[in-house]
């Protein structure tokens, strides 16, 4: 029993070294891949499956009973089948030779949540099943037609504040007969920034650090069920603040408004916000400008000596968001 | 609403069945009812959400697959019981599909039983459907890979007929490289484990030895028994008859082989100028006599089938080989007519009758002979006696009472070849002349399609050898009651069968169509089935490729491989469709051409709008024919309801356009 349990961990050792090393040989080979990438013939590999092995071995079982039985019928049925194998090897290595990736947006997540790259996909015929992944997480495969652009993005998981750098996507296909698998490696450098986690619930900022008037502790709950009306959605509002009921009947999008919440400009500064380190109070901050934007309330913000004027909208949402991330980060993890 | 899950299940269920539909009357019947109950088993479970049967219910039934199949053959090995397994285990692979990877499985084990099948038949029509069916699988595998969740661009409703389409192009481009591989794998010269034999499928023919009214049967049969080519003229219908073999023991009512030594009698050729040279197709007979004209003297070694197992073994008596034909066999013979085959020591035995037998018949040999002459004299006199006497030609023979040569001749009178012959043979030992039957083909029908004559087992055929004057004499009784059964072999084939029944016509039609096919198939069985070795050789001798097959094999793959490679590569990367403009864009492309030569070149952001109004003006020559062009291009263009009008208007304008600049250039 150890000794299988030995063996199984060399296996997947010497796996995991084979991999690794291919990979490094391929990143060597291929160099960072910035801007638009066009998968050419030299970067395309290509090798059977299981599946691929099996076939191949059934026509050995085939050729060899025709041979035998000197049947030119079995042997026939059974070139014909390798022809089919020899053609879905082309179709398959097609499948992905060509296809041309350029890089689009990508959206910062709050940390926890994935990060999104995206990127365009296109190619001069038609792309069946890509599967993509992300250091070995799929991602839904995809299909495009012939000139069809295709915009879409992997997801990567985050953790902590900062940048997430895209490590290397893999791009995979067994289109047509799942007998060869072709894929490749990209390595597109790119980073994207992950605010800090947010810290949701009783968002509103204490009365005591809104310094500019307007004190919110008058008694009006600052509870969310609190439900004063609804106003038309404003982009950048949260999700869960969007009406889905009034949507799934008539199909409009509403945010909720609640009351006890500040309509005040408010001054928020990582000084004066409660929590035990660094990290909990950034993310406090955080979670009141999503809030704060949600409802378009204006706000500046003070994070030591770095500072952001009143000012509201997704523009400053993001300025100030990505003030929170960056903050207190050494100088190389800056854009 | 049917699952992704269900869908699959049915789809691959579906064309597994197709590819088990060959082996259906092989397969014993439990397995049958296996396979139908588990599919449908399964499919309903997918619907029910039922639980999947765990490893002990599997397992079990496996060893009671295992058991059955031992049960049904003794054997676990050879075809019947293979497939018989196999497709067992189609059911009981259907039973515990779980996800993708089974029903993978399901479809190798679909390939398997296409080949398998065509172990058992090699006919034209069943390689057709393996194809199909085979067609239909790589498309239901296709049809697997698809993801359960794809983004992008949309499926079309009808996934499957996608897949069927892809695939269909996939088996179309591999048949060049099958082809290649076909015409260069080196095939075996023998095997490598032996086939298992499989003695239990009875085939109609001729046996070892002949009873009276055994060939009745075999007469009614339309199954063809063997086809034959000849250099030059067909032989006329009275020299058309086969031999098979010569049955010269008597036991007073069956007819057989005499144990004899293989020392070959030596011939004399009488006419040796009128050779007839031949190529035979026998239908495996389970018997290793092949058919011949009499008498073989020489046989073509090289085109002696596959194998080369051809040895005659003995010319006179019958034409043999060492191995039983169990497939359809092809060997070329010469034969010449009229040869002398002398009577040797060997036949000392052929004069001799059973001491009790047929007593009423010695009783009229001896009458006849007292009046006669000459041996040949005393022939012409038996078979005068059967031609006068009312002795009548019939396939229903009445029931044998007594002796069955005395009943026939004094009793019933009514038979077939086998009687006459019989009775016949039966008059000259009793008058002391050496004589013996002889059994084979006789007669065919010509198949003006294929250039061969036809050989049906309805032309099944018994005769008399007569020693006379120290050699072997051909006499045929039967021709004496029934001249139109020996020019004609078993009558018009149009009568014979179910088809008779039609109207002449129509018949006379089914007739002819059945001879096209009868010709396709065998062109297929001699082009494709028997390719073989020695044909290798002649192909890599007239390529110039040399004589060594694996040298064969390796260029003309090489060559080959890299041909196909080469062009699948160019039809796969260049995507024609995106290059081919259609008719407008051309038109306008020959345009933009011409102005360009005329010094207005297009700028990289001109729109063909002011381009066309620019270039009116910088040619105040063209400048009517170019804001023609502008206005129905615009109408093409840039109108919703553009339609083959205003597509015909401006092409119409741009040939004009072009006529008219070539002809201000040629001035």
């Amino acid at each position: 029993m150890h000794l299988l349990v030995a063996y199984r961990r060399l296996k997947s050792r010497l796996a995991q070294a084979v991999t690794e090393r291919t990979r490094r040989w391929s990143r060597r080979r291929h160099g960072p891949d910035t801007g638009s990438i066009s998968i050419g013939r030299r970067r395309v590999y290509i090798l059977p499956t299981r599946f691929g092995l099996l076939f191949g071995a059934m026509l050995v079982v085939m050729l060899l009973a025709g041979l035998n039985y000197n049947n030119n019928l079995v042997l026939a049925y059974t070139f014909l089948l390798a022809g089919v194998g020899w053609v879905s090897l082309h179709l398959c290595h097609n499948n992905l030779a060509g296809l041309v990736i350029s890089p689009t947006s990508t959206r910062s997540p709050h940390a926890t949540e994935p990060a999104w790259f995206g990127f365009e996909l296109k190619a001069d015929s038609a792309r069946h099943d890509l599967m993509l992944s992300v250091e070995g997480i799929e991602q839904p495969a995809l299909s495009l037609g012939a000139h069809e652009p295709l915009v879409s993005g992997v997801h990567v998981p985050t953790h902590r504040r900062g940048f997430v750098t895209l490590q290397r996507v893999t791009i995979a296909s067994t289109f047509p007969l799942g007998l060869f698998r072709t894929w490749t490696w990209l390595y597109p450098e790119r980073r994207c920034l992950v605010y800090p986690q947010r810290i949701v619930g009783k968002a509103t900022p204490p009365a005591s650090l809104s310094n500019h008037g307007t004190i919110n502790t008058d008694g009006r709950g600052t509870d969310e069920t609190d439900l004063q009306g609804v106003r038309p959605f404003r982009l950048g509002d949260a999700p869960k603040r969007i009406a889905w009921k009034i949507w799934a009947r008539n199909e409009t999008l509403v945010t909720r408004e609640f009351a006890g919440a500040p309509t005040q400009p408010q001054h928020l500064d990582l000084a004066t916000t409660p929590g035990t380190d660094l990290e909990e109070r950034l993310s406090r901050l955080s979670g009141w400008i999503v809030d704060l934007d949600a409802r378009g309330v204006a706000w500046s913000l003070q994070l030591g000596s770095n500072a952001l004027p009143l000012g509201q909208g997704t523009t400053h949402r993001v300025q100030s968001l990505a003030l929170l991330a960056t903050y207190g980060l050494p100088d190389e993890q800056e854009p | 609403m049917i699952s992704h899950t269900a869908t699959r299940l049915l789809l691959t269920f579906t064309v597994v069945a197709l590819a088990l539909i060959p082996h259906l009357a092989y397969l014993p019947r439990w397995a049958v009812l296996l396979i139908v109950v588990a599919g449908l088993w399964r499919l309903l479970a997918e619907r029910r959400s039922w639980r999947l049967p765990g490893l002990i219910i599997r397992g079990s039934a496996t060893l009671l697959v295992t058991v059955g199949v031992l049960n049904a053959f003794h054997t676990l090995n050879g075809l019947d019981a293979g497939t018989a397994l196999l497709a067992s285990m189609v059911g009981l692979k259907a039973l515990e599909t779980r996800d993708g990877r089974d029903l993978i499985i399901l479809i190798y084990v679909g390939y398997f039983l296409n080949a398998a099948a065509l172990l058992r038949d090699q006919s034209v029509t069943l390689f057709a459907y393996t194809v199909l069916t085979g067609w239909l699988l790589t498309a239901t595998l296709s049809d697997l890979q698809r993801r359960p969740v794809t983004l992008g661009h949309a499926a079309p409703a009808l996934f499957f007929g996608a897949a069927l389409k892809r695939t269909a192009w996939m088996w179309l481009l591999a048949v060049p490289l099958a082809l290649v591989l076909f015409l260069f794998v080196p095939r075996l010269q023998g095997q490598l484990w032996a086939l298992p034999s499989d003695d239990t499928h009875t085939i109609s023919g001729l046996s070892d030895d002949l009873a009276l009214g055994d060939l009745a049967g075999l007469t009614l049969s339309n199954e063809s028994a063997m086809r034959v080519w000849f250099e030059g003229s067909l032989p006329p219908p009275n020299a058309r008859y086969f031999r098979v073999l010569t049955l010269d023991e008597f036991d007073g009512s069956r007819w057989s082989r005499a144990p004899r030594s293989m020392d070959q009698p030596t011939l004399q050729v009488l006419s040796p100028d009128s050779p007839l040279q031949y190529r035979v197709s026998l239908e495996p007979t389970q018997h290793a006599w092949l058919p011949a004209l009499d008498t073989v003297t020489n046989w073509n070694h090289a085109s002696a089938s596959r194998n080369n197992q051809l040895e005659l073994t003995q010319i006179t008596s019958a034409t043999q080989r060492a191995l039983p034909v169990r497939q359809r066999l092809v060997y070329a013979l010469t034969s010449t007519p009229h040869s002398i085959i002398p009577i040797t020591d060997a036949d000392a035995d052929s004069a001799h009758l059973p001491a009790n037998a047929a007593p009423r018949s010695r009783a009229l040999a001896a009458e006849l002979r007292a009046n006669t002459h000459s041996d040949r004299d005393y022939i012409n006199r038996v078979l005068n006696y059967f031609n006068k006497e009312r002795f009548s030609y019939t396939l229903e023979s009445p029931r044998v009472i007594g002796d069955p040569t005395d009943d026939f001749l004094f009793n019933t009178r009514a038979g077939f070849c086998e009687h006459y012959a019989s009775a016949f043979a039966v008059l000259m030992r009793a008058a002391g002349l050496p004589a013996r039957l002889v059994v084979g083909y006789h007669g065919g029908d010509y198949n003006r399609y294929g250039g061969y004559l036809l050989v049906r087992q309805a032309n099944a055929h018994a005769w008399v050898e007569v020693g006379v004057e120290g050699r072997w004499i051909r006499v045929d009784p039967t021709a004496a009651v029934a001249p139109e059964r020996v020019v004609q072999g078993a009558g018009d084939p149009t009568t014979r069968g179910p088809i008779a029944a039609l109207p002449p016509s129509i018949a006379q039609w089914l007739y002819n169509v059945r001879f096209i096919w009868d010709a396709a198939r065998t062109v297929w069985f001699d082009n494709v089935v028997t390719f073989s070795a020695s044909n290798q050789q002649q192909l890599l001798n007239m390529l110039g490729l040399g004589a060594d097959l694996w040298r064969g094999l390796v260029l003309s793959l090489t060559i080959g491989l890299t041909a196909i490679t080469v062009v699948l590569g160019t039809w796969l990367t260049v995507d024609f469709r995106s290059h081919r403009d259609d008719a407008v864009t051309r038109a306008w492309k020959r345009i933009c051409k011409r102005l360009n030569t005329r010094g207005v070149v297009r700028h990289r952001a001109e729109g063909p709008s002011d381009y066309l109004r620019r270039a009116a003006q910088m040619l105040p020559d063209d400048a009517h024919a170019l804001n023609q062009l502008h206005d129905a291009y615009t109408r093409l263009r840039y109108l919703s309801h553009s339609d083959d009008t205003a597509k015909n208007d401006f092409l119409a304008l741009a040939k004009k356009y072009g006529r008219h600049t070539s002809q201000q250039r040629s001035c």
